[in-house]
Parts: C-alpha cells; sequence; structure tokens
C-alpha cells in the first residue's frame, strides 16, 4: 500500500481515496491497524462488486483446490486496476495493468487524480537552462520500484515572448522532443504531448503549433524485472536515466538554432521485492 | 477492446434468454460475471505452467499456473468502466464496518477508487 505515504497530500487535496478487495471486513480491519491505513478499505466479500465492473479475475476457475493460507480460495479476485472519478462520479481516468506484479506508482496516481503534476520535493531531478528556456526532467516519485510504473516529466519553462515548436511542422522549423535513453532494467512508454496554440506567423505567411510559457511532456517509466536480477546481483542503490530534449526556441521575429540536450537524472532505487 | 464489449454482451444476451427459459443455472453464472470471453487465456497457458519465471521476468517460488500468479497474457481483457462512464454504485462495508457510499462523498473534488486482490496474501 504504497498509497499510504502519500495519504497527507491527497488529504490536503480533497482526494478521496477507496480500495475494494474481497477481504472480509474483520481482515480489512486487521489489515488497517497493522499499517496504519488513513483510507477507506471496502470489502466485497462475495465479489459481487467486482462481478458487476465486470472485472472478475475469470483465470481463476471457481473449483480450483488450491486455497490461500487462510483456507479461503482465490476465485472471486479482480484483475487489479485502479479508477479516477471526477466530483460527479464519472471515470475520468482509469489504469489497469495486465499483470498483477505492475502498478501505478503513487506519484502517477495523484498526478492524474490532481489533473496536475506535481513535482516531489524531495525527488531526483535534472535541470538545463539558458536567458530564453529552462527545462528540468523530474519523476513523479522520490525513487523507482519494481513494477511500479511512474512517470517521467519534462517541465519546460519559456521566458516571456519566446516559444517552442510542435509536430506537424514545414521543413525548416524543429518540433520539440523528448526521449529516454533505452536502458537494461527500464521499460519505457510512449511520450504524452501536451495540446498547442496555433500561431500564425505574418511575415512568413504560415500558422504553426506552438508551445509557451510552462509546458509538460510525460513518459511512463517502470523497473523491470532485469533491473531485479542486477539488484541482486551488485546490490546498486540508483539508476542513471538518460534523456535527450530537442527543441528550437523562437520569438516573433527570431530563431535560434535547435539544440539536443541531455540530461541525466541519478534515480534512487527503492526496497525490490518480487511479489 | 470493443470485441469483449460484444462478447460480454452476447452473454448477457445468452443469460437473459436463458433466465426466461427457466435454465437458471446457466444465467446464473452467465450474470454474475462468470462468462469468461473464451479468447481470453491466461499466461500460466500461453507459457509452461509448472515455470517459475513468467513473461515479464518474475521467478518465485510458486509456479505461474497458481491462482495466485494468474494474469491475462495480452493487454485485452475486461476493465471494467470506460472513462467518460458513470462509474456503477458502490455501497460496500469498510475495515469499521460502517456502510459506505462512494457516490454520496462529503467533497466534491477527484477520488481514487482502486481493485486489488486482497489484503491478507
Amino acid at each position: 500500500m504504497q498509497l499510504q505515504r502519500h495519504i497527507e497530500t491527497l488529504k490536503q487535496s480533497q482526494i478521496d481515496v477507496f480500495a475494494v478487495s474481497y477481504d472480509t471486513v474483520p481482515e480489512l480491519r486487521a489489515f488497517a491497524d497493522k499499517y496504519d491505513i488513513g483510507y477507506q478499505l471496502l470489502s466485497d466479500a462475495d465479489s459481487a462488486t467486482i462481478r458487476r465492473f465486470g472485472i472478475l479475475n475469470t483465470l481463476i476457475e471457481r473449483d480450483n483446490p488450491i486455497k490461500t493460507r487462510a483456507g479461503r480460495s482465490y476465485y472471486g479476485i479482480p484483475f487489479p486496476g485502479v479508477y479516477v472519478i471526477d466530483g460527479a462520479g464519472v471515470v475520468r481516468e482509469k489504469f489497469f495493468n495486465r499483470s498483477y506484479a505492475t502498478r501505478n506508482s503513487a506519484g502517477t496516481l495523484l498526478n492524474s487524480a490532481l489533473g496536475d503534476v506535481l513535482k516531489p520535493e524531495a525527488g531526483p531531478e535534472s535541470n538545463w537552462q539558458d536567458e530564453r528556456i529552462s527545462f528540468t526532467a523530474f519523476l513523479a516519485d522520490p525513487e523507482l520500484k519494481l513494477e511500479y510504473e511512474s512517470t517521467l516529466y519534462v517541465r519546460f519553462q519559456l521566458a516571456d515572448g519566446y516559444h517552442i515548436y510542435a509536430e506537424p511542422l514545414p521543413d525548416g522549423f524543429h518540433a520539440t522532443t523528448v526521449e529516454i535513453d533505452q536502458t537494461p532494467g527500464l521499460t519505457l512508454g510512449e511520450p504524452t504531448y501536451p495540446g498547442t496554440r496555433l500561431k500564425a506567423f505574418k511575415l512568413l505567411d504560415v500558422t504553426l503549433p506552438i508551445y509557451e510559457g510552462e509546458v509538460t511532456v510525460a513518459i511512463p517509466i517502470r523497473a523491470n524485472a532485469k533491473l531485479l536480477n542486477w539488484m541482486r546481483r551488485d546490490k546498486p542503490e540508483s539508476i542513471d536515466v538518460t534523456t535527450r530534449v530537442k527543441h528550437q526556441v523562437c520569438s516573433d521575429t527570431v530563431c535560434y538554432p535547435p539544440r539536443l540536450e541531455t540530461l541525466v537524472m541519478t534515480v534512487p532505487l527503492g526496497p525490490m521485492q518480487s511479489s | 477492446m470493443r470485441r469483449l464489449i460484444r462478447l460480454i454482451a452476447a452473454h448477457l444476451l445468452v443469460a437473459v434468454a436463458f433466465s426466461v427459459l427457466g435454465f437458471s443455472s446457466v444465467s446464473e453464472a452467465a450474470a454474475q460475471g462468470d462468462a469468461a470471453p473464451s479468447a481470453l487465456k491466461g499466461v500460466h497457458e500461453v507459457l509452461d505452467g509448472t515455470a517459475h519465471k513468467d513473461d515479464l521476468g518474475i521467478s518465485v517460488p510458486i509456479p505461474i499456473s497458481h491462482p495466485a500468479r494468474r494474469y491475462p497474457s495480452t493487454n485485452d481483457f475486461p476493465t471494467g468502466p470506460e472513462v467518460g462512464d458513470p462509474l456503477p454504485r458502490i455501497t460496500l462495508r469498510n475495515q469499521h464496518g460502517d456502510m459506505v457510499d462512494v457516490h454520496s462523498r462529503k467533497r466534491a473534488g477527484s477520488a481514487v477508487v482502486l481493485f486489488f486482490r486482497s489484503a491478507v496474501w
């Protein structure tokens, strides 16, 4: 229950948390007492809610003879996942991973629920800047943990009067791109770029998609089992994540040469255990 | 995903038909969500079920066919209501034994609703 660490932030942000499982009320009470859980654990002991959602794990047979240590059937558990709902109870985002071993990190869920990207105070980061643009790569969480899907963000800050570009562009202009180097032990997702503004350049007689002010690009990042094997062998405490940022800064009248900058971020590795 | 939804819808229709005809045992299983889309296969069915290492490279002392380790072999599996849909009703007892209705919250902001496997094992 990695969420517990973020519970104060969630509370301050007015975000309620409900965690549903097929456990009984006394089992949930024992768990909540043991780990000092401050959010709602809900007991769906007959899995009726899980069924109504259509997410019963149908790969487990009802009569499978293997039981849990407490003597209970495994049948009745869901395909694990998370919904983020708004004040009207409508699903705004959902996260389901094929394997129970892959979970979404607390930082990623928190940002999704907030609809805003929070930069952790003590998390790893790497910066670059000149007088026109600055950008920072940072992680949603203070560390990477095995099979938790976290998010690497690159946040751009442009000085007034300057912009950078996004695809699609005619020849001669350079779109902003963010790429993480393929690294053994890390599984990377596709980057998500925010929406652009269309700006008309009268002198050139073109209209181009641009970013101004503050812009944040997100890339899913996960520590995979290769990293676990490496950790068992060499016990490293961190991993270097290299992010390459391509951009071209322009004002209404001047364009500066496109640049490729490399940000190297040293990311602490959390306690690893295969579940 | 669409194919899955169609499959589930088809199963539900069959369930309704059977319940009308009085085949209650069949309809019960389907209505309860047990109607597994036959196409959905677990990793333990695609790989050797006695193996300890799964397709993510995770290796633990229990075999991948153990019910605690079963997960879909592809990304095409049911994940419930879609983004934009209202979340179905959740009225359940919490760890203190109190009845909780997720849709009658005091606060107006976002909420996170997790479905997890178990707090016990």
